[in-house]
C-alpha cells in the first residue's frame, strides 16, 4: 500500500489534482503506521501541505488538517515541518478569504507549538482581531483559547476578552472569561477604571445562567478583585466587596461553582477583608451585622464620607442577606468536594484572626460526627493543620466530639485523629485526664495502634507537664508491680502511663509535683516497647541513658533540675553549674510546616538557634574529655559506650546553617578520633581487649584516615585548634611506633613524627603560645635520643604523658563535602555497556566549601575491587553553575576503560580530595594522586549490564 | 390572561397546604392537604371555591397537610382528571393515610374518607420523576425538582405558554443526614409559590445540635439510662436513626436501639429501595453500605419495656401527645437516669411541651395515682424546613417576577414579605385562606428577522465605554469603571404590527420602507403616563366625558400648539402624519415606559403613540408638549 500511495502522491505532486477521501483514508492508516517509512511520511506530508494550499472551500481540507496534526504529534521529528506548512497555509487561507479555517489552523498550530516546543507563532494584533470578529462561533472559541499562546499584546486581548464577555454564546463567554483570569497575571494592568470595569462584569456574570460561566466569573473576581484592592484607593471597601461577592456565590445550585468559590475564598489575602465580615463568614446570625448597618445608615446622613457610609451600609447589607454564614452553608454541603475546598480555604484564613480561628475550631470539631470518612478527615487534617500553628483550643464541651475521634472505628480517623493531638492544647486538667483515659481505651479495643498511642502520650505530657505528673502521682500506686503470683507488668496501660512519666519532665511547664524515680526503673523493662512508640523522639540507646539516669539518681539534688538533659553517668569532674545552666538541651518539638504531611515530630536540641548549637558542642566536647580521663583510669569499656552515646547525640542535631553543620561534622569526627584512640591505647597500655589478629592494624589505618579527614575536610581553625589536633596526630604517630611493628609503617612515620613537631613549633611561634607539656616532652625526649634505635616501650613511654586537651569550638569551621548523583540511573535502570569499550557513567557533583586548589579524583571502582580508575577534576574548568557562594555544580560523564566481559558488573563510584598537606607520596607511576585521598561523599554503587545484540 | 392563584389552604398558616392556580388558561391544583389542628369542616380545603375544571392535581410529599385531603377530593367530590406525585410519594403516602385513618379510628373520629377511597385515589396516580418533563393536554408542562424536606419531596415547575411558575411545596436548602439540598435550574419564572413556615427564624450550625444530640444520648446509655425519642414515624425517625447507626458504628457500641412503630419498618423498606432520593454522601457510600440497612435499629416489643439495661427507643407519636410515647414516658420518667430527648418543635398544650419547658414535675399515671418526673430531657430543633436565609437564597437564584407565601404564620410572613419586596425588590403576596391573587404574565412576541439582520448578528459587535459614576452600584471613585455593551441587536429596529413583529438592522431602513408600503409599519412607539385628573379637568371644561372626549380635547390643544399641522381625529385614535396616539388601556403594553409621574401612580392614563421614522422629530416634539401641557 505504502508503494501505491507514494505513487499516487508522486501522480498528484505533478498535477495537482485535489485529492479524494478514499485516498486520504489510506494516508491515515500510513501515518498512524509506526513502521511506514520516513520518505513516505515526508512525501504525504508535502502533498497534505499542498492541498491545504490548494483545496479551495473543499470540505476536504479539514481532513487533511487533522492528518497533518496526527503526523506531527506521531513523528515529532517532521512537527517543525508540519508546523512551518501549517504557518504558511494559515496565511494562504487568511488572503483566500476562508478565515474560518485560518482559524481552525491557528488553533492547530498553537497546540503544535505547545506540544512540541515550536517557536511561537507571532500573529498580528489586527489579523487577529479580525478573526475574532468572524461569524463563526467555533473559530471564536479557538481563538480565545489559544490567545495567550499567539503572541498578542496584553491591551489588545483585554480588549477581546472583556468585550466578548457579552457574546452569547456561554463557551465564549468562559473562554473569555478566563483569558481574563490569565491576564490578571500579567501586572499590565494599572488604570483603576479598567480593572474596576472587568471586576464589575465578572461580578455581573455571577449570575449568568450557564454554570461553566459562572465558575470562570468566581476566577475572574478573585483575581481582578485583588488587583483592584491593589489598585483602589479605598482599599478597605474594595477588599470587603470581593471576599462578599464571593460568599455570595457559595449558595449556588452548581457543585462546581461552589467547590470554584471555596477556592478563591482561601485567595483572599492579608488585610483584604476586615475582621468582623471574617467572623460573620462563619454565622448566619446576622445581629452583631444588623446592628453596624444600622449604624452606617445613621451616619449617611452627616455629609462627611456619605458616599463611604452609603456603601458601607449598601455592601454590608447585601453580605447579611447572601454572604453570611458562608462557610458554615460550606462544610455543611453534601458534595465532599465542596466541603473539602472549604477546609482548604478555611486553612488558609484562620492566620488573618485569631478569633476567627477559633470560631473555625468550633465549627470543625463538631464537624467529626459525619458519616463520611472523607469530611471527617479533611476536618482533622484542617484541625491538625490549625493546631500546629496554635489556634486549636478545645472547649470542655466539645471534648466528647473530639475524643470520639480517636475511638473511631476508621483506622485513618483513628492516625489522623491521634495525629492531631500530639499539637493540641488543653486547657483544663479534666480534659487531659479524659484524653490520656480515651487514649487508653483505644489502646485496649485497638492493640494495634500501641506504638503511635504511645507517641501521642509522650507528646501529650510534653505539651502538657504539669497535669501529666498530676495524673502519674494519681495512678502512680496502680503502677507499683504487684508480685502476688502475677505480674502485671506487662499490660499496655502501665507502659502507657510510664510513656507519660518519662514526657513530664521534658515539658517546658514541668513544674508539677516529681514523678517517683522508681517508675523509670519499671519503664526500663518495657523499653522495648517504649522505645518502638518513640522512635521518632529518640533512640533506644538515649531513652536508656535516660532512663538509667533519672532511675538511679533518684537522691541526687541535680536531679530536680527539670531541664536536665540525658547525661551519661559519669560523675567525676562534672561540669560547673553554670555549664549546667547553659545546658538548654530541653527537647522541642516542632510543628510540620507543610500541611498536607504528616507530622513528623522531629525532635532537635533547639535547633532554630545556632550559638546554642556551638555551646552544646562544646559541651559535649568537653565531655569527651572527661571520659578520655575516666577511661585512661579505670573503665575503658564503659568509656567507650559513653563515647558512642555522645556520637549518637552529636548526629542527633539538625543545624540550619553552613557554620554549625560545619562544627557537628568536626565534632562528630572529633569524637571518632578519640574513640579509636581510646580503643589503641586501651590496647596498648592496659592491654584490655584481646584484639584479632590485624585488627589493630585496621584500628591504626582508621586512626590514620580520620585524622587526614580532620585536617584537610575542615577549613577555618584557629590556631590553638590547629595545635590540638596535630597533638592528637603525634599521639597517633607515638600509637603507632609503640605498636612497635615498625617495619610496615617505615621511615615515614618517623619522618611524620618530626614534620609534625616543626609544624607544632612554627604555630606556636607564630600564635606566641605555650605548647602543652606533652609535645615539650616529646621534642625534648627525640631530641635527645634518635628515633631509628628507639624501642617501642620507648614510645609506649612517650605517649603515655599525653592527656586529651578541652577542645573548644570558637571560630566557624567549614566542611568540606560533595553531593554525587549519578542521574537517570536507578536499580530498575542499569547502564548499558559493550565489554571492552569504555563506558560513560554520567555524575551529577555537588560541590560545598572546597577551594580551587583543591585537587579532586572521581575513583571508579569495579566491583571486585581490582580495578580503580581515578579521573582528576578540575573544579574550576568544570563548574557548570555556582549557586551559593561556596557551592559548584559538575555535571560530566566519566569515563571507565576497559569493562570486563561480562554480562554484568557494578561500579563503585566516589569523589576524593588529594590531601595535599600529607607529606606521604603515593608512589604510583600512572597519573593517579599523588598524596593520599580523603573521601568527600558516600559511595555510590553503579549496575552496569550488558548490551545486548539484536 | 396571566396567572391567579387562589389559595384554599395554608393561606397565613401551616396546615392543609392547597393552592389552585389558573395559568393562561389551565388550571393547576398544587397539594391537596387537611388541617390536623381542625375537627370540623376547616380541616378540608374549601373545595367549592373552585370555579371550574382543574386540569390536573399535583402533590408535592407524603405529608398529611399536603395530601391528607385527597381520597376525599377523589372519592368523594369526584375529582377525575389526572394526579401527579413523584414515585416516593406515591409509595409512602398510602402508608401515611391509612396509619391516620387507623389512629382516628382509635380515637372514634369519623374521616369523610375510608381505607378503600384511599386505595382508589392512589390508583388514580401517575408517578414521576426528577425533572422528567409532563405534558398535561396540549399546553401545560409540568417538572418535578429535588425540594429535600422528606423522601420524595418535590418542588413544581408548571408552564403554559409565555407564563412559567414554581410552587416549592416544603423544602429544605441544607443537606441533613439522609436526604440532600433543594436542587432548582435557574428559571425564568413569573411567580414562585414558596413555603414560609420559619419565615424570621436563622438556623446556624446542625452539626452543633447533632452533636449535643449524640452526647446527651451517650451519656445516659454510658451511665445505664434509658432515652426515649418520642418522634414521628417518617422522616425525622429515619434521620436519627442514621445519626446514631453510624456513631454506634463509629464508637463501636453495643447498647440496643429500638423503633416501636409497624409503620416505620415499613417506611424502612422503602427508604431502602428508594436510595436514588437521599443525599450525595449516602449516594455515595452506597457501594459500602445500604446507609438505612440498620445494624443496631431493630423493632420494639412492649414487653422491653421494662427490661434492664440501657437502651434507646424511638416511639411515635412525637410531642407526648398519646399513644406509645406516652406510655413508656410514664414508665421511664421516675428514674434520675433516663432521659427524654425531644428532637424538634412541641406544640403548646402537648405533654412534651411542658416537659420542655420544664414546668412538668408530676403526671398523672391513671385517675388515682401520680407519678414524679424526674428524668432528665433535652429539647433540640432538627427541621426538615428551610430557614429564612434559605428561602431568600431560593429567591435570589429563582429570581421571579413575583412571589407569594403560604404556609406560615401570619405576623411571621408579613415581615419575610416586606424583606422580599426590600431587599430585593420583587412584587410579594401573602394571601389569606380564599383569597386570589392575579398577577400579569409574560408575553413573548415571536418576531421574524431579516437576513441581513440575521447575518449582522453572528458576529459580535460591542462597544467600550466608561460608565459615569452616578449610576454606579459600588464606585465611589472619579475613575469611572469601564463598561461594555453589546451592539447586535440594538442595532436592530424592532417593526411591531398588531399581529406581527419583525427585527430589521437599521441600514436596511431604506429598503423595508419603500418596498412594502409604509402606512403599515411603525418604526417607533411611546406609550407614557399622564395624569387624569388633568385631563377630566380639561375635559369638565369642555362638558365632554371618556376616553374619545379625551382625545378631543388633546386634539384641539394639538392643533393649538401645532398650527401648521393637521391634526385628524380618527375617533379611536389621534393622527398627525404617521404620528398616531390613542388612549392605552393595555396593562402590559410592551412601549409603555418606567416612569411614573410623581407618587400618583394610581390616578394616571396612559398614552400610547406609534410614528414612522421621518416624522420621529415631530413626534417627539408633540409627546412633549403633551406631557408639559398636562
Amino acid at each position: 500500500m505504502e508503494q501505491q500511495v507514494r505513487s499516487v502522491c508522486e501522480l498528484s505532486l505533478d498535477a495537482e489534482k485535489p485529492l479524494c477521501l478514499q485516498f486520504m483514508a489510506s494516508m491515515r492508516s500510513l501515518i498512524v503506521n509506526p513502521h511506514t517509512s520516513n520518505s513516505t511520511i515526508s512525501s504525504t506530508l508535502e502533498i497534505l501541505i499542498r492541498s491545504l494550499q490548494h483545496a479551495g472551500d473543499s470540505p476536504l481540507r479539514h481532513h487533511a488538517l487533522k492528518l497533518l496534526y496526527d503526523i506531527a504529534s506521531l513523528r515529532p521529528s517532521l512537527s517543525p515541518a508540519v508546523f512551518d506548512g501549517l504557518r504558511s497555509s494559515f496565511y494562504s487561507s487568511l488572503s483566500a478569504g476562508s478565515s474560518t479555517f485560518a482559524s481552525e489552523i491557528l488553533a492547530k498550530l498553537a497546540s503544535l507549538s505547545d506540544k512540541h516546543g515550536n517557536p511561537e507563532i507571532e500573529l498580528d494584533d489586527r489579523i487577529f482581531v479580525s478573526l475574532c470578529f468572524l461569524p463563526s462561533v467555533t473559530g471564536r472559541l479557538q481563538l480565545l483559547t489559544n490567545a495567550e499562546r499567539l503572541g498578542i499584546g496584553a491591551s489588545v486581548l483585554f480588549t477581546v476578552f472583556f468585550g466578548l464577555t457579552k457574546d452569547p454564546y456561554p463557551y465564549v463567554r468562559k473562554a473569555a472569561l478566563d483569558g481574563l483570569a490569565g491576564l490578571s497575571r500579567c501586572n499590565e494592568f494599572e488604570d483603576v477604571g479598567l480593572i474596576e470595569g472587568c471586576f464589575r462584569r465578572a461580578v455581573e456574570l455571577l449570575r449568568d445562567a450557564e454554570d461553566c460561566v459562572r465558575s470562570a466569573a468566581v476566577r475572574v473576581v478573585i483575581d481582578w478583585g485583588t488587583m483592584l484592592f491593589a489598585a483602589h484607593k479605598e482599599k478597605d471597601t474594595m477588599g470587603n466587596v470581593v471576599f462578599i461577592q464571593l460568599c455570595c456565590v457559595v449558595r449556588d445550585m452548581s457543585v462546581e461553582v461552589r467547590v470554584e468559590a471555596f477556592k478563591a475564598l482561601g485567595k483572599v489575602t492579608e488585610s483584604m477583608v476586615s475582621e468582623e465580615i471574617l467572623l460573620q463568614s462563619l454565622s448566619k446570625i446576622t445581629g452583631a451585622l444588623e446592628k453596624k448597618i444600622a449604624q452606617a445608615k445613621s451616619s449617611e446622613g452627616k455629609k462627611e464620607n456619605r458616599s463611604q457610609a452609603q456603601l458601607t451600609s449598601r455592601v454590608l447589607q447585601m453580605f447579611a442577606s447572601n454572604g453570611a454564614g458562608a462557610f458554615l452553608h460550606g462544610l455543611e454541603d453534601e458534595f465532599h468536594e465542596v466541603v473539602k475546598s472549604a477546609c482548604c480555604s478555611l486553612r488558609k484564613l484562620v492566620r488573618l484572626s485569631a478569633e476567627f480561628a477559633g470560631q473555625t475550631s468550633n465549627l470543625l470539631i463538631n464537624m467529626l460526627n459525619d458519616h463520611t470518612v472523607a469530611v471527617r478527615l479533611e476536618a482533622l487534617e484542617t484541625l491538625h493543620y490549625m493546631a500546629g500553628h496554635g489556634f486549636v483550643n478545645v472547649q470542655k464541651e466539645q471534648m466528647h466530639m473530639f475524643l470520639g475521634t480517636l475511638a473511631d472505628k476508621s483506622d485513618i480517623i483513628r492516625y489522623a485523629a491521634r495525629r492531631t493531638f500530639r499539637l493540641v492544647k488543653l486547657s483544663e486538667v479534666d480534659c487531659f485526664r479524659s484524653s490520656v483515659s480515651s487514649l487508653l481505651k483505644n489502646l485496649e479495643v485497638h492493640p494495634q495502634d500501641e506504638a503511635d498511642t504511645f507517641s501521642v502520650l509522650f507528646h501529650l505530657g510534653r505539651n502538657h507537664g504539669n497535669f501529666a505528673s498530676q495524673v502519674i502521682n494519681d495512678v502512680c500506686d496502680q503502677l507499683e508491680p504487684v508480685f502476688e503470683g502475677t505480674l502485671s507488668l506487662d499490660s499496655a496501660n502501665t507502659a502507657a502511663y510510664l510513656v507519660l512519666s518519662i514526657s513530664a519532665p521534658l515539658s517546658k511547664d514541668h513544674r508539677g509535683k516529681h514523678i517517683p524515680p522508681h517508675l523509670y526503673s519499671f519503664a526500663v523493662t518495657h523499653i522495648g516497647r517504649i522505645s518502638l512508640g518513640l522512635g521518632d523522639i529518640m533512640d533506644q540507646t538515649t531513652l536508656l541513658t535516660y532512663l538509667t539516669e533519672k532511675s538511679i539518681s533518684a537522691s541526687s539534688v541535680a536531679e530536680f533540675i527539670p531541664e536536665e538533659h540525658p547525661r551519661s553517668p559519669v560523675v567525676h569532674d562534672i561540669p560547673s553549674q553554670d555549664d549546667k545552666k547553659s545546658n538548654t538541651t530541653s527537647l522541642q518539638l516542632v510543628p510540620c510546616e507543610s500541611s498536607g504531611n504528616i507530622a513528623a515530630t522531629i525532635v532537635s536540641y533547639n535547633q532554630n538557634d545556632d550559638t546554642n548549637i556551638l555551646k552544646c558542642l562544646n559541651l559535649i566536647l568537653g565531655r569527651v574529655r572527661d571520659i578520655w580521663l575516666f577511661g585512661k583510669s579505670s573503665c575503658n569499656s564503659e568509656a567507650l559506650r559513653t563515647l558512642s552515646a555522645c556520637k549518637e547525640e552529636v548526629s542527633m542535631y539538625r543545624p540550619n546553617s553552613p557554620e554549625s553543620s560545619g562544627a557537628c561534622a568536626f565534632t562528630l569526627q572529633y569524637v571518632q578520633v578519640v574513640k579509636i584512640l581510646a580503643k589503641v591505647s586501651g590496647h596498648i597500655f592496659y592491654f584490655r581487649h584481646s584484639h584479632q589478629i590485624g585488627e589493630l592494624e585496621v584500628l591504626l589505618s582508621k586512626l590514620d584516615y580520620r585524622l587526614r579527614e580532620i585536617r584537610s575536610r575542615f577549613i577555618g581553625f584557629s590556631k590553638e585548634e590547629d595545635l590540638q589536633i596535630l597533638e592528637l596526630v603525634l599521639f597517633s604517630c607515638l600509637l603507632k611506633l609503640a605498636t612497635g611493628n615498625v617495619s610496615c609503617w617505615g621511615t615515614t612515620l618517623t619522618t611524620r613524627l618530626l614534620a609534625t613537631i616543626s609544624q607544632v613549633e612554627s604555630l606556636r611561634q607564630e600564635g606566641s603560645m605555650e605548647p602543652s607539656s606533652f609535645v615539650a616532652q616529646v621534642k625534648q625526649t627525640l631530641n635527645q635520643a634518635g628515633i631509628l634505635s628507639t624501642a617501642p616501650l620507648f614510645f609506649k613511654k612517650l605517649a603515655d604523658n599525653f592527656s586529651l586537651g578541652q577542645f573548644t569550638l570558637r571560630s566557624k569551621i567549614t566542611h568540606v563535602s560533595a553531593e554525587l548523583v549519578i542521574p537517570g540511573y536507578d536499580s530498575h535502570h542499569p547502564l548499558p555497556f559493550v565489554p571492552g569499550l569504555p563506558v560513560a557513567i554520567p555524575v551529577d557533583i555537588t560541590l560545598h566549601n572546597i577551594s580551587s586548589e583543591g585537587r579532586l579524583w572521581l575513583s571508579l571502582t569495579s566491583d571486585d575491587g581490582q580495578l580503580t580508575q581515578f579521573l582528576f577534576l578540575d573544579p574550576n574548568l568544570q563548574v557548570v553553575s555556582v549557586g551559593a557562594k561556596m557551592k559548584k555544580k559538575i555535571s560530566m560523564s566519566a569515563p571507565f576503560y576497559g569493562p570486563p566481559k561480562a554480562s554484568s558488573f557494578s561500579l563503585r563510584v566516589c569523589l576524593a580530595m588529594e590531601c595535599t598537606s600529607e607529606d606521604v607520596l603515593l608512589a604510583k607511576g600512572r597519573g593517579g594522586p599523588k598524596h593520599p585521598l580523603v573521601y568527600l561523599c558516600q559511595e555510590k554503587e553503579v549496575y552496569l549490564q550488558r548490551v545486548e545484540r539484536k | 390572561m396571566g396567572i391567579e392563584c387562589l389559595v384554599l389552604g395554608a393561606g397565613q398558616e401551616i396546615g392543609k397546604s392547597c393552592v389552585v392556580v389558573t395559568i393562561n388558561g389551565k388550571r393547576i391544583m398544587f397539594d391537596c392537604g387537611m388541617h390536623l389542628g381542625h375537627s370540623d369542616e376547616e380541616r378540608y380545603p374549601d373545595f367549592s371555591l373552585i370555579n371550574g375544571s382543574l386540569d390536573c392535581v399535583v402533590i408535592t410529599h407524603f405529608h398529611l397537610d399536603h395530601i391528607g385531603a385527597l381520597p376525599y377530593f377523589t372519592e368523594v367530590i369526584g375529582y377525575s382528571g389526572p394526579i401527579y406525585m413523584t414515585y416516593p410519594t406515591k409509595a409512602l403516602a398510602p402508608l401515611m393515610l391509612v396509619d391516620f385513618l387507623r389512629i382516628s379510628v382509635g380515637r372514634g373520629v369519623e374521616e369523610k374518607f375510608t381505607a378503600d377511597d384511599i386505595t382508589a385515589c392512589m390508583k388514580k396516580v401517575t408517578p414521576i420523576d426528577l425533572k422528567q418533563n409532563i405534558q398535561v393536554g396540549k399546553d401545560l408542562q409540568i417538572r418535578a425538582y429535588y425540594a429535600g424536606h422528606v423522601l420524595g419531596a418535590a418542588m413544581v415547575y408548571a408552564k403554559v405558554g409565555d407564563a412559567s411558575m414554581v410552587y416549592t411545596g416544603d423544602y429544605n436548602m441544607t443537606p441533613d443526614r439522609h436526604l440532600g439540598a433543594a436542587q432548582i435550574d435557574p428559571l425564568e419564572l413569573d411567580l414562585v409559590i414558596t413555603e414560609s413556615t420559619y419565615a424570621t427564624t436563622v438556623r446556624d450550625s446542625k452539626h452543633a445540635s447533632e452533636r449535643k444530640f449524640l452526647k446527651a444520648v451517650h451519656d445516659c446509655v454510658v451511665a445505664g439510662g434509658k432515652v426515649l425519642i418520642p418522634t414521628f414515624a417518617l422522616g425525622r425517625a429515619q434521620e436519627l436513626f442514621i445519626l446514631l447507626e453510624d456513631y454506634w458504628e463509629r464508637m463501636n457500641l453495643k447498647v440496643p436501639i429500638y423503633f416501636s412503630s409497624g409503620l416505620t419498618r415499613q417506611a424502612n423498606i422503602y427508604y431502602k429501595t428508594l436510595m436514588s432520593w437521599t443525599n450525595q454522601k449516602i449516594k455515595d457510600t452506597i457501594a459500602l453500605q445500604n446507609a438505612f440497612n440498620f445494624k443496631h435499629v431493630v423493632s420494639f416489643d412492649r414487653s422491653q419495656i421494662n427490661a434492664p439495661g440501657s437502651c434507646v427507643l424511638f416511639a411515635s407519636p412525637g410531642m407526648l401527645s398519646g399513644g406509645l410515647s406516652l406510655e413508656v414516658f410514664k414508665q421511664w420518667a421516675p428514674s434520675k437516669v433516663n432521659l427524654v430527648m425531644l428532637p424538634g418543635h412541641c406544640v403548646a398544650g402537648t405533654i412534651g411541651h411542658k416537659l420542655a419547658s420544664g414546668k412538668l414535675t408530676k403526671l398523672y399515671a391513671d385517675n388515682n395515682s401520680q407519678i414524679e418526673i424526674r428524668c432528665k430531657n433535652v429539647n433540640l430543633s432538627f427541621s426538615a424546613h428551610t430557614d429564612s436565609k434559605g428561602i431568600m437564597d431560593l429567591l435570589k437564584f429563582l429570581s421571579p417576577k413575583h412571589v407569594m407565601l403560604v404556609h406560615g404564620e401570619k405576623p411571621r410572613m408579613s415581615i419575610l414579605k416586606k424583606k422580599i419586596e426590600s431587599g430585593m425588590g420583587i412584587k410579594c403576596f401573602d394571601p389569606p385562606n380564599g383569597g386570589v391573587v392575579k398577577i400579569p404574565s409574560a408575553v413573548h412576541v415571536k418576531a421574524q428577522t431579516t437576513d441581513s439582520f440575521a447575518k449582522s448578528c453572528q458576529s459580535p459587535n460591542f462597544s467600550l465605554s466608561r460608565c459615569s459614576t452616578s449610576g454606579a452600584v459600588l464606585s465611589t471613585d472619579l475613575t469611572s469603571p469601564l463598561m461594555v455593551s453589546e451592539e447586535r441587536v440594538s442595532e436592530a429596529i424592532l417593526f411591531m404590527d398588531r399581529s406581527k413583529a419583525r427585527g430589521v438592522h437599521k441600514e436596511e431602513l431604506e429598503l423595508i420602507g419603500s418596498g412594502e408600503g409604509k402606512s403599515q409599519v411603525f418604526l417607533y412607539g411611546h406609550c407614557f403616563p399622564i395624569r387624569s385628573d388633568n385631563l377630566t379637568k380639561a375635559t369638565g371644561r369642555l362638558g365632554l366625558s371618556g376616553n374619545r372626549s379625551w382625545l378631543k380635547v388633546l386634539a384641539l390643544e394639538l392643533s393649538h400648539l401645532f398650527p401648521q399641522t393637521d391634526v385628524h381625529n380618527m375617533g379611536d385614535f389621534l393622527q398627525v402624519g404617521s404620528f398616531q396616539l390613542s388612549v392605552c388601556p393595555n396593562q402590559s403594553c410592551t412601549r409603555r415606559s418606567s416612569d411614573v409621574p410623581g407618587d400618583h401612580a394610581t390616578t394616571c392614563t396612559y398614552l400610547c403613540c406609534s410614528w414612522c421614522m421621518e416624522d420621529e422629530k415631530l413626534a417627539l416634539a408633540i409627546i412633549s408638549s403633551v406631557r408639559n401641557s398636562l
